[in-house]
């Protein structure tokens, strides 16, 4: 329907289309409190939530949180849709710019204001509820840990939205690791009978955090005879030159158990075929470094095909990023060849997926502390995220190229940010 | 969450649950945002969640009923409807579940007081509230301001008002009221189901 504001609201969604968006906020600065004050504010709702995620594609943080104080203060908070979104996306940015105070601040006034939310937002507030229980965790008592866990992982099951199963995963993880660390065996069991249950036909991956975190179990328990059994089974099942990562972890566990069994000889043996992946590790991620070289000047994903690209990545084993870009610059055509000698996927509107495996990334231990881990010489690196990292993209307009750190967390905002908008269409 | 006083008579050890279920602040973040900060209904969700978490909850300090009277009122027209009953069967001695029915209920109750309470309050009385309802109304009672004033007579006359107007409410719109428990009962029920599905134990 056509109104007096059409023609702004039209010039304000060109400039998004353009990314010109200097002139996107100054235009916006006079143009909230007036669509605001005429009652435009589905309009307004629709041009933000075409910008947002855009910008939060391209990582544009600075823009994306000025444009987001921007509009904050003229939403009206009765609009409790619209303002607790906002709130939610500015949480994300400070995540992203590791602000973590402010993060919990606006995920909470996201969440209180969800709850104003007709009907409420279930998906939503598991996502904002997992994001803050991983904020908060290294202030949070072992206590409110659990209760945040046992919280997050029903929140995830109760509304089972697109990648719900690595969602509900990420969250028995992160309850399972906290049970054990608060010596709840009982319910740290339950947790792995429910995950049997669930089907892993397709994820090696998943068995192998599964088998893992029985061996945890077991090692925790001081079972040590029975953590060697799975420990066993692991090795003779699994490929160990996929998810190194995970077998060093394996590899030390096994190793404490020999240890506490007096069996040193076998402790020493596991000790070289540790060394010897640690080795091949360092090998891979300097291989991977090596890969990297690039500037990216990417356009994006469009969100509408992530589910197209997740169905893909879903035949991954190995934890991975996904970067994307164009091809029709001549720069970019020419690293073009150079990535598709290292399994690049072309997909049919031009836009290049490469997948590269995670493996070991020191910046991940950094990102998540020691402190939360459960046993201090484990570190699974998906299994210690709230959220398993398996979608993201690089794309700049700077010049440098980004840190594997940053582009994580890129991954992180895109996915939470995409979740959130897949839900508040349903 | 600052733990306030409470109108049920508290042991030790209630008391420290009390203070566990208000230290997660991620999940009370999920009370209204204009009244999350307000002592009179952080009072009121430790209520709800006694009511709750207990099975047999405490019996009230009728001392402290007095004092927190609208508290005492508002608990009282709750736990009347069956809907609040049959939500009780799905909480006790889950703190979880009880917080978050806790949470629900100081939702509907605030949500009453802003759009149906509050216009019904004269300017003079509204003034008043807003700014004692951020004070410990204990104070109304204690004997330095009896020094002043023997007996709180605006404050008794707010409460009685604000409490007049919402048994009317329930007496008047008792669909309205009933419609929001039961949403609030789904919701619960939804969360009590999902977790049951997730946490009952099978045998391996």
């Amino acid at each position: 329907m056509q109104t007096h504001y059409s023609k702004l609201i039209d010039s304000l969604h060109y400039l998004i289309d353009e990314q010109r968006y200097d002139e996107l906020y100054i235009q916006l600065q006079f143009s909230i409190p007036l669509l605001v004050e005429q009652g435009e504010i589905n309009a307004l709702k629709r041009i933000f939530e075409r910008a947002i995620p855009l910008l939060l594609e391209q990582h544009q943080l600075m823009y994306t949180r000025a444009l987001l104080q921007l509009v904050i203060p003229h939403v009206p908070k009765q609009d409790a849709d619209l303002y607790s979104l906002l709130q939610l996306a500015l949480g994300h940015v400070y995540f992203l710019l590791s602000e973590k105070e402010l993060a919990i601040t606006h995920y909470r006034e996201s969440l209180s204001y969800l709850m104003c939310c007709e009907p409420v937002h279930v998906a939503r507030v598991g996502i904002v509820q997992s994001n803050l229980a991983f904020l908060t965790a290294s202030d949070d008592s072992i206590e409110s840990q659990l209760s945040y866990g046992r919280m997050i992982t029903v929140l995830k099951h109760m509304d089972p939205k697109p990648l719900a199963h690595d969602d509900q995963i990420a969250a028995f993880s992160f309850y399972f690791e906290t049970c054990l660390r608060a010596k709840r065996f009982d319910e740290a069991q339950r947790i792995l009978n429910k995950w049997e249950q669930l089907d892993f036909s397709t994820s090696t991956r998943q068995q192998l955090q599964l088998m893992t975190y029985k061996m945890m179990f077991h090692h925790a328990k001081a079972q040590y005879d029975e953590a060697l059994a799975v420990g066993s089974s692991v090795l003779q099942t699994f490929d160990q030159t996929k998810n190194i990562s995970i077998f060093l972890s394996i590899y030390t566990i096994l190793m404490e158990c020999y240890t506490m069994r007096g069996d040193d000889d076998n402790a020493a043996a596991l000790q070289q075929r540790r060394n010897e992946l640690e080795l091949e590790l360092l090998l891979e991620r300097q291989a991977i470094t090596q890969r990297f070289p690039i500037n990216f000047h990417s356009p994006l994903p469009q969100t509408s095909s992530l589910s197209d690209i997740m169905k893909e990545m879903e035949t991954y084993e190995e934890p991975y990023v996904v970067v994307v870009f164009d091809l029709s610059t001549n720069e970019q055509a020419v690293q073009a060849d150079y990535l598709q000698q290292l399994h690049a996927h072309i997909t049919e509107d031009d836009h290049l997926l490469y997948s590269a495996a995670l493996k070991n990334d020191q910046s991940l231990y950094v990102f998540r502390g020691d402190e939360h881990t459960v046993h201090p010489k484990l570190q699974l690196v998906e299994s210690a995220m709230p959220f398993p990292m398996t979608f993201g993209y690089c794309s700049s307009t700077y010049d440098d190229s980004f840190t594997f750190d940053q582009c994580m967390q890129m991954c992180y905002a895109y996915i939470y940010y995409a979740y959130s908008q897949k839900n508040s269409q349903v | 969450m600052p733990v306030v006083k409470s109108i049920f008579s508290l042991n030790e050890e209630q008391l420290s649950v009390v203070e566990r279920a208000l230290s997660l602040k991620n999940i009370t973040a999920m009370m209204r945002p204009s009244f999350a900060h307000v002592p009179q209904y952080i009072g009121g969700l430790q209520d709800f969640f006694i009511y709750f978490y207990y099975e047999e909850p405490p019996l009230f300090n009728s001392e402290m009923t007095l004092i927190y009277m609208t508290r005492y009122e508002i608990i009282q027209a709750f736990i009347k409807s069956p809907t609040v009953k049959s939500m009780k069967t799905l909480t006790a001695t889950h703190l979880e579940r009880s917080l978050l029915a806790a949470l629900l209920c100081t939702n509907i109750y605030t949500d009453i007081f802003q759009n149906v309470t509050r216009p019904q309050l004269s300017k003079e009385h509204l003034s008043f509230h807003e700014t004692f309802a951020l004070a410990d109304s204990q104070h109304f009672f204690n004997k330095q301001f009896q020094t002043i004033e023997s007996y709180p007579s605006l404050f008794v006359n707010v409460q009685s008002n604000i409490i007049k107007c919402f048994w009317a409410y329930i007496r008047n719109e008792p669909q309205l009221f009933e419609r929001d428990l039961v949403k609030a009962k789904q919701f619960l029920q939804s969360f009590t189901l999902t977790e049951m599905r997730v946490f009952t134990s099978t045998s391996h």
